[in-house]
């Protein structure tokens, strides 16, 4: 039989004469006939699917075990998918005979370690967890490859590209057009607040800023001697702050730079975004500037603020009786924005995330792919979903889902507004500039205009070095 | 010809092993060499290589980049147009200065009270040099949490006195205090040691002497232990001030050199430039002016100490 042909290849002879006795044969050559073939459009016979298989055209996911053996090193941030991932490898190993071996490391010592490894060019690393704001360092510079030519040869019905948020794909894997990896891990800021606070001081979720700051003000007025404050964010210099400070950049009309990659930060806008976030610092909890994300989150979860501007990965925490002393008693909503003159409402809230992709130098291309083909799959992503959100809409969308974790809804809703930072090169060079003016703005070193005056020419300083401004 | 054979002939009568330069230092030689190999592996090479690389650009990021040439461009830079060089380097003289002050003065203080004899002596001073054992990482996170605003032991304490919450780490006036404090509690037990050791090998002669003229516990201890201590004090405070100039792990955990720039360190902001930026030329060119600006300190400190000695 042809090796090409219609049939499968293990179909043995007798099976295959038996098949033919029994008139399949005949069927089959008549439908071809084209008369034959349209008086019999609804055929009451077919031939069985398990018997019959079709073609295959695509080389991913792999048939049988092609890279058994194969060992993989990947670079994970320490969060609970990566660790989630790592339990139910061997499944994966099983599946494909691909050795995994995932290396998982907090993210503030995650990408020194990644780069101090990929500069080497020795393929010692293969696959790569990379954050939205790292893809010009990685993607920009060649560090990792477009993964164009593996998604071509990728059964689509298995891969679902398009079933990924958009916007997802496009802030966490995309580099200048082109695909250079799965996401895995997505995260968006979003407000928490506690449910029967507002109810007791009969507030509404704020949907502006000012609204936010009239609740924080009334609750901590309120409040404060019980030890309960307006609101909750993370304050302490460091990325957290930046990635903060976007919900208010954003919703106030500016960003760090115009198309012309020239720094808006000293803009009025810029400018009153800050003010208004610093003034926002009197109706928090005494601690808050010196709160990470995990400081953060135990303030909210302890029950001492009655807001929390934080990512969405908070809210598993926030369920969790274990570590928890709200549950039942917060709620999940967009973060405020301001009101334009036409009545509707300007949001920024902050974009953040991940993307599997597979270093340049990786030997092992096609084993990567086949684990971010499965660790980002359908039924992964479901299967995960306990750990983080799915980055799927399929998943966010799914009214089971969505009842599960409260989260899903306004996350889907958020990615409309998602603002995203600046994801050039030179941007953590920029970060660490930013990072240390807001922090001067808000324990009150500097005004926050000056601060921002302050570090405005120098962010310029580095984008013109950079050649992004014409002198 | 004649004369290869000839000396091919020396050497056989006495070959290389055998001579009496070899039969002196053969033996050392062999056991010099781990340790001279590990040296010019772990030190030497490293140091020359980064001395290089500081006169050179190099962006570890940039796949194509290789080392170009760029001079004295990085230390212009530095002393002319960085504005957080100089910040960062009077955050850290202020760091040294207050920390091993501090220590130097509780330090000596703990090691004339262990000098005396009472009971549970031994006991206290294994307490005391706990602080030593533990890792600055480690260190910095049990500091980090008992600063902590809102569960932090610190506060309680404070509450219990009824005093208000004190963002410790959050603020700019206190964040420096703070991390100056968990770097004292965490080495002053170290200066301690070394004095303690000192007094105890002080000989009794000179103070049963200074008994019998008459001499007050203060007189004793100005013109009698300190003098004689003194060198150990000066080893004390130029190993200290050495590991206070380069401090990283105590602040990169407690606030990350914020809040601002109030406790931006210079090891910190060096391995900024090298590890979160990627500029290994620029971060080389700031590391030796650390080790620069370090033997200058060291050697201030060793001029004191010799000249009281001599």
């Amino acid at each position: 039989m042809n090796k090409k042909g219609t049939f499968n290849r293990k179909l043995s002879r007798r099976e295959a004469l038996k098949l033919f006795g029994a008139g399949g044969l005949g069927l089959y050559l008549a439908s071809y006939v084209p008369g034959v073939a349209a008086a019999s459009a609804q055929p009451s016979w077919s031939f069985p699917k398990n018997i019959i298989a079709q073609p295959r055209k695509y080389k991913f996911p792999a048939e049988g075990k092609p890279y058994a053996g194969t060992k993989i090193n990947v670079s994970m941030v320490a969060e609970a998918k990566p660790d989630a991932l790592k339990k139910v490898l061997p499944r994966f190993t099983e599946k494909t005979g691909i050795e995994v071996n995932l290396d998982i490391l907090p993210y503030p010592t995650l990408q020194e370690k990644q780069f101090t490894v990929m500069t080497q060019q020795t393929g010692a690393l293969d696959g790569v967890h990379v954050d939205c704001v790292w893809m010009g360092q990685y993607a920009g510079q060649g560090w990792i490859a477009p993964v164009d030519d593996l998604v071509a040869e990728t059964d689509p019905e298995y891969l679902m590209l398009e079933d990924f948020h958009p916007a997802i794909l496009a802030e966490q894997c995309m580099w200048e057009d082109k695909l250079y990896g799965l996401p895995f891990i997505n995260a968006i800021h979003t407000l928490y607040y506690r449910t029967d606070i507002f109810d007791k001081h009969g507030l509404k979720p704020p949907e502006t800023w000012e609204e936010l700051r009239e609740a924080a003000k009334l609750i901590t007025e309120a409040e404060s001697k019980n030890g309960v404050y307006g609101v909750t964010f993370m304050g302490k210099r460091g990325v957290q702050l930046l990635c903060t400070y976007v919900n208010f950049l954003g919703a106030f009309g500016s960003y760090f730079y115009d198309k012309n990659y020239v720094a808006t930060l000293d803009s009025p806008e810029a400018i009153a975004a800050l003010e208004f976030f610093v003034s926002l610092v009197p109706y928090a909890n005494p601690g808050v500037l010196s709160q990470d994300w995990d400081e953060c989150f135990a303030t909210f979860a302890a029950g001492n603020a009655a807001m929390n501007i934080q990512w969405q990965n908070a809210a598993p925490g926030f369920a969790d009786p274990s570590k928890s002393k709200i549950i039942g008693k917060w709620g999940i909503t967009l973060t405020p924005g301001n009101k334009l003159p036409d009545g509707t409402i300007r949001r920024s809230p902050t974009f953040g995330g991940w993307c599997i992709g597979i270093a340049t130098d990786s030997k092992n291309r096609e084993a990567v792919w086949e684990l971010m083909l499965w660790a980002t799959s359908l039924e992964m992503e479901r299967e995960l979903a306990y750990a983080m959100p799915s980055s799927r809409k399929s998943v966010l969308g799914d009214p089971e889902f969505q009842k599960k974790y409260i989260e899903y809804e306004t996350m889907l809703k958020s990615y409309d507004y998602a603002l995203g930072r600046p994801r050039i090169p030179e941007w953590p060079q920029m970060a660490d500039l930013i990072e240390a003016a807001l922090s001067e703005a808000m324990t009150g070193a500097k005004t926050p205009e000056q601060a921002l005056k302050d570090v405005n020419p120098l962010l310029n300083e580095i984008l013109m070095s950079a050649g992004y401004q014409k002198a | 010809m004649t004369s290869t054979t000839t000396v091919t002939a020396q050497r056989r009568q006495r070959p290389l092993f055998r001579t009496r330069f070899w039969a002196h230092w053969s033996a050392p030689a062999i056991m010099l060499i781990p340790a001279v190999v590990i040296l010019v592996a772990l030190s030497l090479f490293p140091m020359f290589y980064s001395l290089w690389l500081s006169f050179n650009e190099w962006n570890l990021g940039d796949r194509t980049a290789t080392w170009r040439f760029v001079g004295l461009k990085n230390f212009i830079t530095i002393f002319t147009t960085d504005p957080f060089f100089w910040p960062s380097v009077r955050v850290s003289v202020t760091f040294t200065g207050v920390t091993v002050a501090v220590q130097t003065l509780l330090g000596l203080g703990i090691a004339l009270l262990f000098s005396e004899e009472f009971r549970g002596r031994g006991l206290l001073r294994t307490l005391i040099v706990l602080p030593l054992m533990i890792s600055p990482v480690v260190a910095g996170l049990i500091w980090r949490f008992m600063y902590n605003t809102d569960l932090g032991m610190v506060n309680y304490l404070l509450y219990l006195l009824g005093i208000d919450k004190v963002d410790w780490l959050g603020r700019q006036v206190s964040a420096m205090p703070a991390v100056m404090l968990a770097d004292i509690w965490q080495w002053t037990p170290f200066v301690a040691l070394i004095l303690m050791a000192a007094i105890q090998a002080l000989p009794d002669e000179p103070f049963e002497a200074a008994l019998i003229d008459g001499a007050n516990r203060w007189q004793t201890f100005r013109y009698l232990t300190l003098p004689m201590i003194r060198p150990a004090l000066m080893v004390a405070i130029l190993i200290r001030t050495m590991d206070s100039f380069k401090i990283f792990d105590l602040i990169y955990v407690l606030t990350l050199g914020g809040p601002g720039v109030s406790t931006q360190v210079l090891g910190l902001y060096t391995y900024k430039w090298g590890f979160k930026f990627f500029q290994m030329g620029y971060a080389s060119a700031l590391s030796y002016l650390m080790i620069f600006m370090m033997v200058v300190f060291a050697n201030i400190i060793v001029f004191f100490m010799r000249r009281r000695v001599d």
